[in-house]
């Protein structure tokens, strides 16, 4: 099984074990070479549009990601997983210009 | 400094009510950041030569040392949760055999880590789009994990941690 095999199975949301709030949407997962040359991986965790990250309790987003790496580790992925988090409309105001 | 360089960025994330400038979240990721990297250094300084006022100048000298490649890798390692065999030996073991990260510690690794690609990527990949929830996220995740680091009791993990920012490169070459 591929690392990314394994990496899509640790963050298959229907087992993934995440605190309630904020909610999740969906998570993606990419292999990811970071900015010194190691191999890491991308996730990016789409909120629920309704998710309001000002309202969240402050251990909110620090739970959230210490489940995925947790995950992650879990499933025997060593590398380190950068975190994105973003609602469908910011994501869809990707292509934009300013 | 710390406590400035958080509050600039939340002010800059939270600019432009309707949809946020790149360039207004690209500098509040930077500002969070450093925000970050400068409360580490201070407290792995205060660790060296000590907390007196006095001191300061000290403090300062040293801080100069640190450099953000190797507190990257020793925050991935510290915030993946594991450290290679050639850092850890001889250290105290759990009955499984690992020396355990308290979660504190991991967390505050793993945000230092997570901001410092963050910040590489806002400062020079401009193909790269920034989105407020995620800026803001990170302000709060910085804010709560050095509350939790600070409040962690003084300890030798923590100390090492703390010494690792600097001696990373020594200590896994052994």
């Amino acid at each position: 099984m591929s690392v990314d095999d394994k990496a899509l199975k640790a963050l298959d949301l229907d087992s993934l074990s995440l605190p309630p709030d904020p909610r999740v949407a969906s998570v993606e997962v990419a292999d990811y070479t970071d900015s010194t040359g190691e191999p890491a991986l991308r996730v990016l965790v789409t909120l629920d549009e309704t998710a309001d990250i000002e309202s969240l309790p402050s251990e909110a987003i620090g739970q959230l990601k210490s489940a995925i790496r947790a995950s992650l580790r879990r499933h025997g992925i060593t590398v380190f997983p950068y975190i994105f988090l973003a609602k469908p409309s910011e994501l869809a105001e990707a292509d934009d210009k300013e | 400094m710390y406590d400035d360089l958080l509050s600039q960025a939340e002010a800059l994330a939270r600019l432009d009510a309707q949809r946020p400038k790149q360039a207004n979240l690209r500098r509040a990721v930077s500002s969070a950041y450093y925000a970050v990297f400068h409360y580490l250094i201070h407290e792995a300084c205060c660790v060296q030569i000590g907390t007196q006022h006095s001191q300061i100048p000290f403090r300062y000298a040293l801080g100069r040392a640190f450099t953000h490649a190797v507190m990257k890798q020793a925050c991935t390692s510290f915030g993946g949760g594991t450290l290679k065999d050639a850092v850890i030996k001889g250290l105290p073991r759990n009955p499984l055999g690992n020396y355990v990260i308290p979660t504190a510690i991991q967390d505050i690794a793993a945000t230092f880590a997570e901001l410092q690609e963050k910040r590489h990527l806002a400062d020079y990949d401009l193909t790269e789009r920034f989105r407020r929830s995620d800026v803001l996220a990170l302000i709060e995740q910085v804010r709560n994990d050095v509350k939790n680091f600070a409040t962690l009791p003084p300890s030798d993990h923590k100390k090492f941690f703390l010494a690792c920012l600097w001696a990373w490169k020594e200590l896994t070459n052994r």
